[in-house]
């Protein structure tokens, strides 16, 4: 595997000749990249509504983390999928961020879970 | 004609293309040898462990969500904005798992794997927990 490698694929013809499948993947993305990344806006907004001049709770702050890491998580699968990057570089990135994403999801759920019930 | 032609070879500069008569599913093609048909070398691991460790954080936090909003809301119907959200995150947990199978099957990802094990559980995961987030926000606005 290179260590970063850029290609030009065309992603309405990468996954066979029906053009149809090729919109219906790509566009796909749509909702799974843009679901986190309302998320992280969202969240955001709701938490400087809800806690206005109170610090925000390290659970929550976490929880928001997670959701930007995993807007990043998505937005990273996409030229992975369509190999408009490839290499080990790319990987590694991914690595990080997915290990990143994870720990931020465990830590604010656990922490919300904590507080509210497991003490 | 010639702006066609050149359209043509770039649309089929895929390192490895899909296979063009794809599969049902594609199970004994998985290798973790490879990553999207790549050969992964010393990252063979690290790359597994990642994959995994998504997986399972997504399964660990529906479960935690699941407890915080079971114990949070007690008696009182869980809203609509966390139904969403804890939805999203155990439907995502499937699609991470599915992710593994696409990643290290390609170039022969089975129509299953790809389809209701992938691409559509990650859209509608996506989805309800980008929207899960509008309905915790318009909760606290109204």
């Amino acid at each position: 595997m290179p260590i970063l490698e850029f290609n030009i694929v065309n992603p309405l013809t990468y996954l066979g000749p029906i053009l149809g499948m090729n919109l219906l993947v790509l566009l796909i993305h749509i909702p799974i990249v843009g679901g986190f990344g309302m998320a992280a806006y969202y969240i955001i907004k709701y938490l400087k509504k809800f806690y206005g001049e109170r610090p925000i709770p390290k659970e929550w702050q976490f929880f928001w983390l997670a959701m930007i890491w995993g807007t990043i998580h998505e937005l990273i699968e996409v030229p992975i999928l369509y190999q408009w990057i490839v290499g080990q570089a790319l990987l590694i990135v991914f690595f990080v961020i997915q290990i990143l994403t994870g720990i931020y999801l465990v830590w604010g759920s656990y922490l919300l879970a904590k507080k509210y019930i497991l003490k | 004609m010639l702006k066609k032609s050149i359209w043509k070879k770039v649309s089929y500069l895929a390192i490895v293309p899909v296979n063009p008569k794809p599969l049902v599913i594609g199970i004994k093609y998985f290798n973790i040898n490879t990553l999207m048909g790549q050969p992964l070398g010393w990252l063979k691991w690290p790359t597994l462990i990642g994959l995994v460790f998504s997986a399972l954080a997504c399964v660990v936090t529906a479960y935690f969500l699941a407890q915080y909003t079971k114990s949070f809301f007690a008696e009182r119907k869980i809203p609509r904005s966390w139904r969403f959200i804890l939805w999203g995150v155990f439907i995502t947990a499937i699609a991470e798992i599915g992710e593994i199978l696409g990643f290290y099957e390609w170039p022969n990802a089975g129509l299953i794997e790809t389809n209701l094990l992938l691409l559509i559980p990650h859209a509608i995961g996506g989805a309800l927990i980008g929207l899960g987030a509008y309905f915790l926000y318009k909760e606290v606005v109204s």
